[in-house]
Order: C-alpha cells, then structure tokens, then sequence
C-alpha cells in the first residue's frame, strides 16, 4: 500500500574500478547497488551510494525496501537504464533476503524471501481512508523473526481469503477488500500479535471502519475507513491514541 | 472469471471446480460434474507429496457411489493400482466405469447386522490391506485432506459470489460443507450453514435405518463431521428430494442427481424466506441416474404419491428436537453446538 508521507531518496555517484561506498549503516544500499552494477552489466564500477529517507526505522513501513529500491533506480539512471518492478524485487531480495513489494505500481501477492511474484493484480487499489499508528515497542528485524509456517486451516483460509481479494480489487468494493484485510489481520495476530490490535479488531466496526490492516513484522497497524469519513477517521484516531499510539498517521489510497 | 491462458493439465484441473449458476435472485447453485473428484486428487496428491504413496503402493477405499468414480479417476491419471470395496448398489454403469479406468472392485453382498453395507464393506478392506502391505487408504470420512480440499471451492464462491449468507448442500462425510464453510467465515464470518440430511441417518442424531435417497446421509458418524460448523439442518426424504430434482431439471435445465435435488429443495426455502445470497452445493451430474430419478416408471414403482407436475413444496415442517421417526421434509436450528450439546438439550427439555 502507498504510503505519499514518507520517502527514501537516493543518490549514487559512480566511479570506474571502484568498491560500492556507502557506510554501515547503509549496507541494504551499498548491496542493491552492489546487485545492480552487476545485472546492468557495469560489473567494474562502483561509487558513492547517500541516502535520504523519512521513513521510520524498524516499524514494518518498508523503510529498508525503500532504500534498496531507490539505490537500484539511482544507479540504473546512472547508467542510462530503467528496471523493472521484477528486476528491482530480485535486486531487493538479493540486498535484503526479505523484500517488501513497494517496487510494484499495482497490487501484487508477492513471495517476500523468494521475490517470487505469486500474482500481479491487475487493478490499482479501491479508495479509502486509513488512520494509521505506530505502537512503538522494540524495533522489528524482518530477517531475524522467526518465518511463520502456516497451519493447512490456515492455507485454507488463505485461499478464500484470496478469491475475495480479486473480487474486492475487480470491482473497486473497499469495503470487501477491508475485510479481506481484517481476516488476514486475525490470522497474523496468532503469530506476531500486536497487543493493542485486538481491541481494534474488537471495535472498529463501531466506529463506521471497515476494517484493520497491519505490517506482517513490524509494529504499525491501520484502521481503514471510507473514503472521507471524517466520524470514522476521528474516532479511530481517538482510540488509536488512548490505546498508546507513539504516532498516528492520516492518508487516503486509491485517490488521485 | 477471465478465460484462462493455461491449458488444464487433467480433467481433474479441468472440471473439479463447480459453475457457478444464478437460479434465483439470490440464489447460487454450484454445480458439479463429480465434486467427490476433488477430495479424491487432493488426498492423493497429498499422500503423494508427504511419500505415503511410492510407486508400489495399491490405493485401497470403500465406497458405493461418486467417491469412488472421483478416486478411480485421479488413480488413473496418476497411474495408481486402486482396489475398491463397494456393495450391490455400485452395479450397472457405475461399476463399469470404475472398471474402465482400471479400478479393481469386489462387491460385498450382505450388511453386517450392525452398521450395514458401510461396516461389512470396511471389514472387506481391513482385510485388503493385510494383503497389500504397501498400501494407503483414503479413508473420506476421517481424512482432513478431504474437507481441506474445498478451500478450492471457497476461493471459487469469495471471488465470484462475493458475501454468502447460507451456504447449503448435502452431508454425507462432511468434507464439502464443512471445509467450505470454514474457509468462507475466515473473510465472511455471518456465513450460516445449512446441512441436507435424510431421514434414517446417524449423522445428525436420528437412528440409522433403510433409505431410499442415497449419496447424503451416513449410517455411521464420520469424524469429518463437525457438527458445530451447522446453523441448519434439514431432513429430506427420497419423494421431495426427487421432485426437486426433476424441478431442477425442468426449471433450470440441470441435469443433476437425487442429493442436488434435495439441496436444491432447502436453498429455494432459504432464497425465499430469507436475506441474502444463497449457494448451494448440488454434487453430481444426471447420468448416473437416468434409470431411476429420471425414469418415471421407476419413480413410480418407489414413489406412487409422487406428483412430478405438482408444485415442489415450499417449506419444512421445523421441529425443535432431532426427529425420530420423521418423514417429509423437516428442518431444526442447530445453532452450532456439537451433537452430543443438542441431544443433551433435548433431554433436558423434555
């Protein structure tokens, strides 16, 4: 999901037998960069790799993804070239072994340690209103959790779970996409759950939301609310903000 | 749904799935050529996957109706040796379809004194895999497999249905109405369910006995029952369910089984009655039953009431304890609990 209050910029400087630069803390860059040099065909240059991003750490916003992805689009802008979103998920996967899908323009289930997409929608999000938060808590490493092995229930689920998520996309309903949404939100909560995230389970429906979303590691979560529902909009954030919300955030998707 | 860009890899890819069919407003049949083809490939497949089937091992199952064409179907394409044990009923096309596909069948012609064809069948295949030890069973009614398999039916129903309301179709192991149910209430949690049993079958309380409609109903409880899934269950004798049948036929131009026609029966009540989209499960195709349900001597012979040309009856006599000695149609809210809560219940009250 797009989410236009943050972003990560990069800006890479190449240099002809060089290494890859970029410091520690940037070493997802320095590798997507890395990673590209060698699939454009550029296997002898290197450079400086800065990045600039607004993005909070560790909170399951994709603030990783986001560097690696705009380091892969510098360097390829460096050379004259373009990606694809394909090409920069093998590039991310290969930087960061667990990738976010935030490379692709349209909704995609995407395979996030395999960079295997298991199918491109080809829909654009429906339009709502999502007030999102951050519980704060210890920052989330996506590598080092432990990976979740569904039960068959479970994949069950996930397969009607599915087909309602195709409806939802095909006609624009965010309402069906929001409970697709909240369903997997119950499912991820048996594993990385999210103390504050059951009451919002328990309670949105109350206050005219549609449904909740979280980040599958990470420590934010969304209520999602319709477009422009103000009541919804103000009594989630008011729940979101008694429940210890470090942060909440205001946007719309699917809008123009 | 789009056309897809892949050729199907069997006839079970093909044609496991149902079409789905509008009937009413708001309601949706299912309708498939052999759904039991899709428990049969699933549990296949997956003792497949997990090394329980090597290339030695004899596929070994009972049945006496569309279970074993399912199995004898995916066996054939996955190159299995399948023996099954089934009674007199299996006789005539179905046998020789069995048969065609490679099947070895031994009919079994006399019903154990207690539990029947069902227990004196399961006796026969004990003994099949004393002769087969490198053998796998099935087993529809214990297999979680079986009931897992429809989720392929609930992403169906999700993405081309959308919200469902009652979800209807007959019970006889409880792998298709419970494994789509469950699937469904992960995204459409007020999903109800509605069970089509007959009367003189174990599965819902009452005790088992003779029965004419066959292909629902169960003269033993199958551990893939899980009664606590239902809301609703109703019970249909052969004379509706068969006029509803032809009713079907007639109306809707389905050319479907005696369960189809007795599902079909209760989702119309519900369609009517009722808010929201009903979809209902109708099993099997027609063919196998132009000498009996489709023929009207026969009809006869077994229903003389049996009006096909008179309205089909449009609602249950509802009932507030498991019928005993119930005839017709009747129908009792189940509300979920598990069969021993609603015969507890019952004694309670009474």
């Amino acid at each position: 999901m797009p989410f236009p209050l943050f972003a990560s910029t990069a800006c890479f400087t190449p240099v002809q037998d060089a290494d890859v630069e970029g410091g520690p803390l940037l070493w997802k860059a320095v590798r997507s960069a890395e990673e590209t040099l060698l699939r454009i065909g550029a296997p002898d240059w290197g450079g400086t790799v800065e990045v600039h991003s607004t993005i909070p750490r560790g909170r399951g916003l994709g603030s990783s993804t986001a560097d690696v992805v705009a380091t892969a689009r510098a360097v390829a802008h460096a050379f004259g070239r373009r990606l694809s979103p394909q090409e920069i998920g093998e590039i991310a996967v290969a930087a960061e072994a667990a990738s976010d899908s935030l490379m692709f323009d349209l909704p995609v289930l995407f395979a996030q340690r395999e960079a295997l997409t298991l199918e491109a929608f080809p829909h654009s999000l429906p339009p709502f209103t999502l007030i999102g938060a951050d519980f704060g808590g210890s920052d989330v490493d996506t590598l080092a959790a432990p990976q979740i092995r569904y039960d068959a229930r479970e994949r069950a689920d996930f397969r009607a779970l599915r087909g309602a998520l195709r409806r939802a996309l095909h006609l624009g309903d965010s309402s069906l996409l929001a409970r697709v949404s909240t369903a997997s939100t119950v499912i991820n909560q048996r594993y990385r759950p999210i103390a504050q995230v059951d009451a919002l389970l328990a309670e949105h429906a109350s206050w005219g939301a549609m449904g909740i979303q979280v980040a599958h590691s990470g420590t934010v979560a969304g209520v999602i609310c319709p477009l422009g529902d103000m009541d919804a909009a103000k009594r989630a954030a008011a729940r979101l903000e008694s429940l210890g919300a470090m942060e909440i955030w205001r946007f719309d998707v699917g809008v123009c | 749904m789009s056309v897809s860009v892949e050729v199907a890899s069997d006839v079970v890819e093909a044609a496991c799935l149902p079409r789905l069919i509008r009937l009413a407003p708001n309601l949706v049949g299912a309708a498939f050529d052999v759904m039991k083809m899709l428990p049969a490939a699933h549990m296949v497949d997956e003792a497949i996957r997990e090394g329980r089937i090597g290339p030695g091992t004899t596929v070994i199952d009972t049945t006496s109706g569309t279970f074993g064409l399912g199995l004898a179907m995916v066996c054939a394409l996955r190159g299995l040796r399948l023996h099954l044990v089934s009674d007199p009923a299996v006789e005539g096309f179905l046998a020789q379809r069995l048969m065609d596909l490679g099947a070895e069948l031994t009919v079994v012609r006399e019903p154990a004194a207690d539990g029947g064809f069902q227990a004196a069948r399961l006796a026969v295949v004990e003994q099949l895999c004393a002769r087969y030890p490198d053998h796998f069973v099935p087993s529809q009614y214990g297999n979680v497999n079986n009931p897992l398999a429809y989720a392929a039916v609930a992403e169906q129903i999700a993405q081309v249905v959308g919200d469902v309301a009652y979800l209807v179709g007959p019970v006889g192991s409880g792998g298709s109405m419970c494994g789509t149910a469950r699937a469904l209430r992960s995204v459409f949690p007020s999903l109800r369910a509605v069970g089509v049993d007959t009367h003189h079958s174990r599965l819902f309380g009452q005790q088992d006995g003779p029965r004419l409609l066959r292909g629902l109903g169960n003269s033993l409880l199958p551990s893939n029952l899980d009664h606590t899934v239902f809301d609703e269950v109703h019970w249909v004798d052969a004379s509706p369910a068969y006029a509803a049948t032809r009713a079907l036929h007639r109306q809707h131009a389905l050319y479907m089984g005696p369960t189809s026609g007795a599902a079909y029966l209760v989702a119309k009540h519900l369609a009517r009655r009722r808010e929201g989209t009903v979809v209902t499960l109708l099993p099997d195709a027609g063919h196998r039953y132009e000498a009996t349900v489709y023929d009207n001597t026969w009809l006869a012979g077994v229903c003389p009431d049996l009006r096909l040309d008179d309205r089909l009856p449009t609602d249950p006599e509802m009932v507030t304890a498991v019928p005993m000695r119930g005839e017709g149609w009747q129908a009792m809210a189940w509300e979920r609990r598990s069969l021993h809560d609603v015969l507890a219940d019952q004694d309670g009250k009474s």
